[in-house]
């Protein structure tokens, strides 16, 4: 029997069929959980992201088109919920002189970084965080670009797709993006390869 | 002439993504533009910069899936749901008759008199009585298995008597935690369906699972 496609399965969820569920979550876990953790820089606003994008493909999945491809759909859902969180943290980290601000999550995610293989050379470490920084230093628009595409291995139509504007567009703020981290690296004093 | 309008062509070549045609172009292009080629160079090392330092992601946490439990055949459903509904309506009548119907006429009597108590009908009498008896039995049950089995027959040790309570008592929490677990999925479920959020973050429903955990019970 061959194995379901994406498709295949959101289809069947839809219908009624929720064992599909768990083979669609076995497959799009980890990437998904990385698109978010990369976006969001917290281990825990990753998770809820990601429990929250397969509910939320849970009950929509009767909506979803035949013709659609389910990982731009889901990319879609993932990538609503991160920025409607990160507009909420905003508006709550001015309300809240006290509560955690986006540097304390940069700060997070460096230390994360730093810790997670004791190993690692330092320059290696050093450059890891430098990036990690540079990538949260340029407009969220071309960051989500830059991390569709180089980390998610997306194609350019596909990423129009999800964001919802032409595939120039797309393009544009890759390039945008890639001049601006350049820049951003170089400030730094991390050298090109 | 300015070369800007090559950057979206740059980053198709850098991403492998451009079409024959438009390569071909772009190839005619570079041979005589040392600006593009070095914008093309420049792209590629940033890529590459990127690529090998990119930030790590922690392992991927477990992410909960909701487990329906096996439907009903449909006429089972409906048989169920006519046996429920006939129940509900005779226990409705029922308390109508018992409750609403006075045993005894009050008229005439005032909120200065004392509380009228009916007394039980001679069938609600037996029923009571029943019920007690049955209370009692089970009380009397109880009372055997909770008391340590002492005695000539008996060939447990205190140990094992005791080792056996722990068990049952293990065995009560497994099903404390089945029946949270149950809870667990089913307020999810009811998230899903109605797209209702019952909480701003899951934090509380993690609560629910904490507090269903017999290690948590025993500390």
């Amino acid at each position: 029997m061959p194995t379901p496609t994406d498709e295949q399965l959101v289809l069947a969820l839809g219908a009624g069929d929720t064992d599909s569920l768990g083979l669609l979550v076995a497959r799009w876990e980890r990437p998904l959980y990385g698109f978010a953790y990369r976006l969001l820089a917290t281990p825990e606003d990753a998770r809820d992201i990601c429990q929250e994008t397969f509910l939320r493909v849970l009950e929509k999945a009767n909506r979803f088109h035949k013709d659609a491809r389910f990982s731009t759909w889901m990319y879609q859902i993932a990538l609503n919920l991160c920025r409607d969180h990160l507009r909420k943290k905003r508006r709550w980290g001015l309300l809240l002189a006290e509560g955690r601000s986006p540097a304390d999550d940069v700060q997070d995610f460096d230390r994360f970084a730093s810790q997670h293989d004791p190993a690692e050379d330092v320059e290696r470490r050093e450059t890891r965080e430098f990036v990690s920084r540079a990538l949260r230093q340029i407009p969220s628009e071309q960051r989500e670009v830059l991390i569709l595409k180089e980390f998610e291995g997306l194609r350019f139509r596909e990423i129009a797709e999800i964001l919802g504007c032409p595939e120039s567009t797309v393009k544009s703020r890759m390039y945008h993006g890639l001049s601006v981290l350049r820049t951003v690296l170089a400030r730094e004093g991390v050298r090109s390869p | 002439m300015s070369c800007e309008h090559w950057n979206e062509s740059l980053v198709s070549r850098l991403y492998a993504e451009l079409g024959p045609a438009e390569d071909e172009r772009l190839s005619r292009h570079l041979e005589s533009c040392r600006r593009c080629r070095g914008v093309l160079e420049e792209l590629a090392a940033t890529r590459t910069r990127l690529h090998d330092a990119q930030p790590i992601t922690p392992s991927t946490p477990r992410v909960v899936v909701l487990s329906p439990r096996p439907a009903l055949p449909r006429y089972l459903a409906f048989a169920a749901g006519i046996a429920c509904g006939a129940i509900l309506l005779a226990a409705g009548v029922y308390a109508g008759r018992t409750l609403i119907t006075p045993r005894h006429p009050i008229a005439g009597a005032s909120l200065h008199d004392p509380p009228v108590v009916a007394q039980p009908a001679s069938a609600d009498r037996e029923t009571i009585e029943a019920l007690r008896q049955r209370l009692d039995e089970q009380e009397r049950l109880i009372r055997t298995l909770a008391a340590p089995p002492a005695g000539p027959r008996s060939t447990l040790t205190r140990q094992e008597y005791e080792a056996a309570l722990a068990n049952l008592r293990d065995d009560l929490d497994r099903r404390q935690a089945d029946h949270e677990q149950f809870l667990f999925d089913e307020l999810r479920g009811v998230e899903a369906r109605t797209g209702a959020r019952i909480g701003e973050t899951q934090e509380w429903l993690n609560l629910v699972m904490l507090a269903s955990d017999p290690r948590v019970n025993a500390q």
